[in-house]
C-alpha cells in the first residue's frame, strides 16, 4: 500500500485539543520519527506525521496500516503492537509502552541500558516524592512540632514512632495511620514526575520546563547571530519555547501549592486528587514531544551554520503547538499567530530524514537520541 | 658554575610549578620588556621556555608588531621545522629570520611610528588594528622583495646563510604580504575555523578574493588555495570549491590551481588512510576505525568523481591504490571478523552433528543467565559496521563478498537463535530465567535486523518470542 492510498492529508494542521493533537511516539524508522499517535471514536487509532515527504503538511495514517505502507524497524513493530493494546495513547502510557520496549535491546544495548535506568529513576522519584510528602505532612499539620527522618526508618523503633505520628496526624481527618499513608502514596504517584517544591532532586518533568527555557535562551541567542532567513524560523522555535514553559511553569506551580498548604489538601482529598491528576495530565500533554527537541538542539554543533540551520528546520516540523481549546481566550490568539507562522516558515527538511527507505545511520541517530533522552541532569 | 641555559632550564621548570595567577603576572611583566622589534634577548628566551604552558593557558598574548606581522598567515603557520604534505605551511623556526631580515633592512624610525601607533591601541580596537597591520604588510612586501628578489632570482650572500627552508618560507611570507589585505578580508567572510561546508556566500568571498589576487599578480593564486586548506575541516572538499569556481569564474582560476586542489586531495585521503591504518593495532577502537574507514571509502569515491573530467594519471593511479589498500581493510577487519564477533553473542549450537546430547545442553544453561554486555556490545558493533560498509561494496569490488558474508551471517544467526529456541524447556523456567533466555533471543533479533534488515528480522521474532509472552491483543482480552 502506499502512503497516498493510506493517508489523509491535512494542511495548517491546528488540533482543537491534546486528544486531537497525539501524544509523540519515539519511533526509530526516520519516516516516521517523531510523529504523533491519536484515537479517533469512529476511526480508532492513527498516525500523524508532519512534513512527509519534506511538504508542510501533516499526513494522516490509520495505525494498522502502518506495517504495510513502511518497513519499519522490529523496535517500531514492537511498540506498535504495545500502543495498539494501550486504554488509552497519552504520553504517560506511551511513555511506559516505549521504556518497555526499549528495554529488550530491540534499539540496541545503550538504549536497553538507559531505558532501565530510567524506569529506575521513575521509581526514586516516586520514594522521594513520597518521603518527602510524608515528612511535610507531620510537619505542617503538627505546627512544626514533630518531625520525622530518613534515619527513623533504618530501625524499629524509629519506624513505630512514624507509625505513632502518622496515627496522631491521619485522626484529625478520621483516618488511620495506613489509609493517610495510603493517600500520600496516590499523591506520590500523581506527582512524582514533577516532584514537590523543597525536595533536593529536580524531577524528570520539572528538569524538561527548565529545559526547555534553556533552550529558548539559547536558541534565541544563536538566531541573533544568525543573519539568514532561518533566524526568523528559529524566533517561531524560541517563541514556542517561552510560551509553553511559561504555561508549564504555572501549572506546575498550581501543582506545588497542594503541598504547600497541606490542611487544606487533605480537607478535601478526594476533589483535590481529582484537580491534581487532571493538573499533572494536563502538564504532560503540554511537555510532551519537547524532549527530543531540546536533545536535537542540545546535540546540534552550533559552529556549524549548515548543520545549525538544518536542526531548525527539523525543530520546526515537530514543534508542539498548544491546541485551540487548550488556551485560554488572551493566549488563543498568541497561538493562533504562532501556528500560521509555523505553518509559514517551514520548509522542506532534507530528503534523506524523510525518503521512506530505513537509512540506518538515521536509525542510529535516532536510537542515540533516545537514549540521551532518558538521561536525568542534576541541577 | 652554571651556564645560561642551565638557569634557564632551572627558571622553566619553577615556572611550570607557579600558580596560574602569578604566570600570567609575569609573562604580563615580560612581555612589557620586550623590545618592539623582537630580538633575542633575556625576556624573548624566557618566553620561549614558557611558549608550552603559554599555549595551555591560552592567554590573551600582548599584540607586538612581530605578531602584527604573521597575523595574515597565523592560520598557515606550524611547530614542524620541515612541513611536508599539500598546501603551504611555514614552520614557526622560519619566523625569526623573516622578522630580522625586514627590520634589519627596514626604516627604523617609520617602524618605531607603526610602533607606537599600535602601542596605544587596546585589544578591542580591532579595526584600528587591522589598519597599522596593512600598512606593515605593504611597507613589509616592499622590503622583503628588496630583500629576496623573485622566486628565479640566486639568493643574495645573506640569504644563503638561511636553511634552504628559512628561505622557502620568506618567499612565501613576502607573496603572503604582498595579498594580506585580500586574505584577511576573506578570512573574515569565511568565519570561524574550521569550515565544514562552503555556502554560497563562501563562494561569492572565494571568488571576489580570486579576482583580487589575480589583479595583484596570478601565481600568487596557490595562497588562496593554502588558505582555504587551512580553512577547511575536510581539505579534501576543495576539489569541489575549485570545480565550483571553474564553473562559475573560469578566468579566474589557472590549470595550476585545479592541479594543486587535486593533489590536496589525495594527500587528505591518504592521510585518512595512514590514520586509520594506525587505528588496526588497537582493537578496542573499532568504532573509530569504522568511522575512519568509510571516510576514507566516501572521499575516494568522491574524489574519482572529482578527477573524472581532468585527465589526471598520477592522481587516478595514487587513488587506486589507495582504494586497494582501503579494500583489504575492510574485508580484513569489517568482513572476515564479523562471523565470530557477532556469533559470539548468538547460541551456540553442538559443534558438529552426532555430538555427546551433554553439548547440546551448555548453550541453554547459557542462555538462562542474562547476555554478556560485552558481548552484545561488540555483536552490535560489528553489525553495524558490516551495513555501514556495504553500501560501498560495489566500489570497493567487494560485491560479493559482502552479498555472501551477509548472506551466511543472517543464515547462521537464524539457524542458531531457531536451534536453541527449539531445545528451551519454556515451561520448566521461572521468571528470572525466562527474560534472561528471551534476553539472548532479543539480541539475535538485533544483530539480524543491523545485517540483513527488518523484515527477515521480524519473522525471526515472530517465530522465537511468541512462545514468551502472549501477544499483547491476548494480554488485553485476557484482562
Amino acid at each position: 500500500m502506499t502512503v497516498t492510498a493510506a493517508a489523509q492529508k491535512h494542511d495548517n494542521f491546528w488540533p482543537a485539543t491534546f486528544q486531537e493533537r497525539g501524544a509523540v511516539v519515539p519511533f526509530t524508522t526516520p519516516v516516521l520519527a517523531f510523529s504523533r499517535v491519536r484515537q479517533q471514536e469512529e476511526r480508532g487509532l492513527e498516525l500523524l506525521v508532519p512534513g512527509l515527504a519534506g511538504g508542510r503538511d501533516t499526513y494522516i495514517i490509520p495505525w494498522r496500516s502502518l506495517p504495510s505502507v513502511f518497513v519499519m524497524t522490529v523496535h517500531d513493530r514492537v511498540l506498535r503492537e504495545e500502543i495498539e493494546v494501550l486504554p488509552a495513547s497519552n504520553p504517560g502510557d506511551i511513555r511506559h509502552a516505549s521504556l518497555k520496549v526499549e528495554s529488550t535491546g530491540l534499539a540496541g544495548s545503550n538504549n536497553a541500558q538507559a531505558a532501565k535506568q530510567a524506569t529506575g529513576d521513575d521509581d526514586s522519584e516516586k520514594l522521594l516524592t513520597n518521603f518527602f510528602l510524608v515528612t511535610e505532612a507531620v510537619k505542617q499539620l503538627s505546627g512544626g512540632k514533630l518531625q520525622i527522618g530518613p534515619a527513623d526508618l533504618t530501625h524499629d523503633a524509629g519506624r513505630a514512632n512514624i507509625k505513632a505520628i502518622l496515627s496522631r496526624i491521619a485522626a484529625m481527618f478520621r483516618l488511620n495511620a495506613d489509609e493517610f499513608y495510603a493517600r500520600l502514596e496516590s499523591w506520590a504517584g500523581t506527582v512524582a514526575p514533577i516532584g514537590v517544591p523543597g525536595l533536593n532532586y529536580t524531577c524528570r518533568l520539572r528538569q524538561l520546563i527548565a529545559d526547555i527555557a534553556d533552550y529558548a535562551d539559547d536558541l534565541e541567542t544563536w538566531s541573533d547571530r544568525d543573519l539568514s532567513d532561518v533566524s526568523d524560523s528559529a524566533r517561531v522555535c524560541v517563541r514556542i519555547a517561552e510560551e509553553t514553559s511559561s504555561t508549564a511553569r504555572t501549572i506546575a506551580t498550581g501543582v506545588d501549592r497542594y503541598a504547600e498548604d497541606m490542611r487544606g489538601t487533605f480537607a478535601d482529598w478526594e476533589g483535590n486528587l481529582t484537580r491534581l491528576q487532571a493538573l499533572m495530565e494536563k502538564l504532560s500533554w503540554i511537555l510532551d514531544g519537547w524532549r527530543p527537541i531540546v536533545t536535537l538542539w542540545r546535540e546540534t554543533d552550533r559552529g556549524n551554520r549548515e548543520m545549525a540551520q538544518d536542526a531548525v528546520a527539523e525543530m520546526l516540523r515537530l514543534m508542539p503547538v498548544m491546541p485551540r481549546r487548550e488556551v485560554g481566550s488572551r493566549a488563543r490568539r498568541t497561538w493562533g499567530d504562532l501556528s500560521q507562522s509555523l505553518y509559514r516558515t517551514r520548509v522542506r527538511t532534507h530528503e534523506d530524514w524523510l525518503s521512506g527507505k530505513v537509512d540506518i545511520e538515521l536509525v542510529l541517530r535516532l536510537e542515540r537520541f533516545k537514549a540521551i533522552g532518558h538521561e536525568r541532569q542534576k541541577r | 658554575m652554571r651556564d645560561k641555559s642551565d638557569e634557564l632550564t632551572l627558571i622553566e621548570q619553577r615556572l611550570t610549578k607557579l600558580p596560574p595567577s602569578k604566570f600570567r603576572e609575569i609573562v604580563a611583566v615580560l612581555e612589557e620588556s620586550r623590545s618592539d622589534f623582537g630580538g633575542r634577548g633575556p625576556a624573548e628566551a624566557l618566553i620561549s621556555k614558557m611558549r608550552p604552558r603559554l599555549v595551555r593557558m591560552k592567554l590573551a598574548r600582548k599584540l607586538t608588531l612581530q605578531r602584527l606581522f604573521c597575523r595574515p598567515f597565523e592560520e598557515l603557520l606550524t611547530d614542524d621545522p620541515e612541513p611536508k604534505g599539500i598546501g603551504t605551511q611555514v614552520s614557526r623556526r622560519s619566523i625569526e629570520p623573516c622578522w630580522r631580515l625586514f627590520v634589519d633592512r627596514a626604516d627604523a624610525k617609520k617602524l618605531q611610528r607603526i610602533a607606537a601607533n599600535l602601542r596605544v591601541c587596546s585589544a578591542d580596537e580591532g579595526r584600528k588594528i587591522e589598519r597599522i597591520g596593512r600598512q606593515l604588510w605593504a611597507y613589509a612586501t616592499i622590503v622583503l622583495r628588496q630583500a629576496v628578489g623573485s622566486r628565479n632570482k640566486e639568493p643574495g650572500a645573506v640569504l644563503t646563510e638561511l636553511s634552504e627552508r628559512a628561505y622557502r618560507d620568506i618567499l612565501f611570507i613576502a607573496d603572503f604580504l604582498e595579498v594580506a589585505d585580500v586574505m584577511q578580508e576573506l578570512k573574515r567572510k569565511l568565519g570561524r575555523r574550521p569550515l565544514r561546508k562552503a555556502g554560497e556566500e563562501h563562494m561569492d568571498a572565494i571568488v571576489t578574493a580570486l579576482e583580487a589576487v589575480n589583479g595583484v599578480n596570478r601565481e600568487h593564486q596557490h595562497i588562496v588555495i593554502d588558505l582555504l586548506l587551512a580553512w577547511l575541516k575536510r581539505p579534501s572538499d576543495i576539489v569541489a570549491i575549485v570545480d565550483r569556481i571553474a564553473s562559475r569564474a573560469k578566468s579566474e582560476i589557472d590549470e595550476d590551481s585545479l592541479t594543486l586542489a587535486g593533489e590536496a586531495l589525495v594527500e587528505d585521503v591518504e592521510e585518512q588512510l595512514r590514520s586509520v591504518t594506525g587505528l588496526t593495532a588497537k582493537t578496542n577502537e573499532r568504532a573509530d576505525l569504522v568511522r575512519g574507514l568509510r571516510g576514507c571509502v566516501s572521499d575516494v569515491i568522491g574524489a574519482h568523481g572529482a578527477f573524472q573530467n581532468r585527465g589526471s594519471p598520477t592522481a587516478m593511479r595514487r587513488l587506486d591504490r589507495i582504494r586497494g589498500k582501503v579494500a583489504a581493510l575492510v574485508e580484513q577487519h569489517v568482513l572476515r571478523e564479523a562471523d565470530d564477533r557477532v556469533l559470539t553473542a548468538v547460541p551456540h549450537p553442538p559443534p558438529k552433528v552426532g555430538a555427546p546430547e551433554v553439548s547440546n545442553v551448555m548453550p541453554i544453561v547459557a542462555l538462562e543467565a542474562p547476555p554478556d554486555p560485552e558481548r552484545v556490545q561488540a555483536a552490535e558493533d560489528q553489525a553495524i559496521a558490516l551495513r555501514l560498509c556495504v553500501k560501498y561494496a560495489d566500489e570497493l569490488g567487494l560485491q560479493a563478498e559482502f552479498f555472501d558474508n551477509i548472506e551466511n551471517l543472517g543464515r547462521a544467526i537464524e539457524d542458531r537463535a531457531r536451534w536453541a529456541a527449539a531445545r528451551l524447556d519454556y515451561n520448566s523456567l521461572n521468571v528470572e530465567r525466562r527474560e534472561a533466555a528471551a534476553a539472548h533471543f532479543y539480541v539475535a533479533i538485533r544483530v539480524l535486523e543491523l545485517v540483513a534488515g527488518s523484515e527477515r528480522a521480524d519473522n525471526l521474532r515472530r517465530q522465537l518470542m511468541g512462545r514468551f509472552v502472549p501477544p499483547p491483543s491476548a494480554t488485553s482480552s485476557a484482562a
